[in-house]
């Protein structure tokens, strides 16, 4: 019976079906948002203490070079936190996890709200809010697996 | 669908299965959901959808992250699977 199936199988056409998530199963991880986020509490850091080396032209060309990679990489970083929290929120997180932690929304809705804050402006306070949100969502995280 | 079936299990699907009844609970059932078929097991049926949830329910995308599925969207009963 068997060997007549497998045989049927490679002579009709057949189609593929997933009995898995959209992704190999489990590559879900909080600490994507978390160096992102910590990579731009960094970022904030570094174009507050940037500064003009010299009074020519080539410094301060090299000063704007400077501060628009790191304006840049902010920019990225922001974005990356917040697609891997949003990643995490509408494919890892379940009734059965909101149940058990009714702040989930909210954490996260505040936590994407910062990623875009951080990329409008330059604030210290903010960033270091985004740091402490995305460990606030690793915490959860943490607490489902157990 | 770990520990029901693995990467590479064959699977037949009876695509008549439902033209008269509808699915049960417990029934595997292959599902069209996002342009992609989807392996998944009925846990409820409420008039024309369902609900399906993969019995590796720590790590499945399922209803629970879809919501629910209509019946025009199943595309039929697992009937037999071989690895």
């Amino acid at each position: 019976m068997k060997w007549l199936i497998k045989f049927l199988f490679k002579i009709l056409p057949t189609e593929q079906a997933y009995a898995h998530c959209d992704i190999p199963c489990g590559i879900y991880d909080p600490r994507a948002a978390q160096v992102a986020s910590a990579t731009v509490l960094k970022m904030v850091q570094q174009i507050k203490e940037l500064k003009v080396e010299g009074e020519d032209a080539l410094s301060k060309l090299n000063y704007k070079n400077a501060l628009t990679r790191r304006i840049m990489n902010k920019e990225e970083h922001a974005q990356i936190c917040k697609r891997e929290l949003l990643i995490l929120w509408t494919d890892y997180f379940k009734p059965e996890h909101l149940e058990k932690f009714p702040e989930l929304h909210d954490t996260i809705w505040q936590a994407a709200k910062l990623c875009s804050k951080n990329k409008q402006s330059v604030d210290e306070d903010s960033a270091r809010e985004l740091v402490e949100a995305a460990n606030k969502v690793a915490e959860i995280f943490a607490e489902t697996k157990k | 669908m770990i520990p029901t079936y693995k990467n590479g299990t064959g699977v037949i699907c009876y695509k008549w299965a439902y033209l008269k009844g509808k699915p049960k609970k417990k029934e595997i059932v292959v599902a069209k959901v996002g342009g992609k078929n989807l392996i998944k097991r009925v846990t409820n049926v409420d008039g024309d959808k369902v609900f399906l949830v993969g019995d590796n329910q720590n790590q499945s995308t399922d209803s629970r992250a879809f919501g629910w599925v209509n019946s025009w969207q199943i595309i039929g009963k697992v009937i037999y699977s071989f690895s």
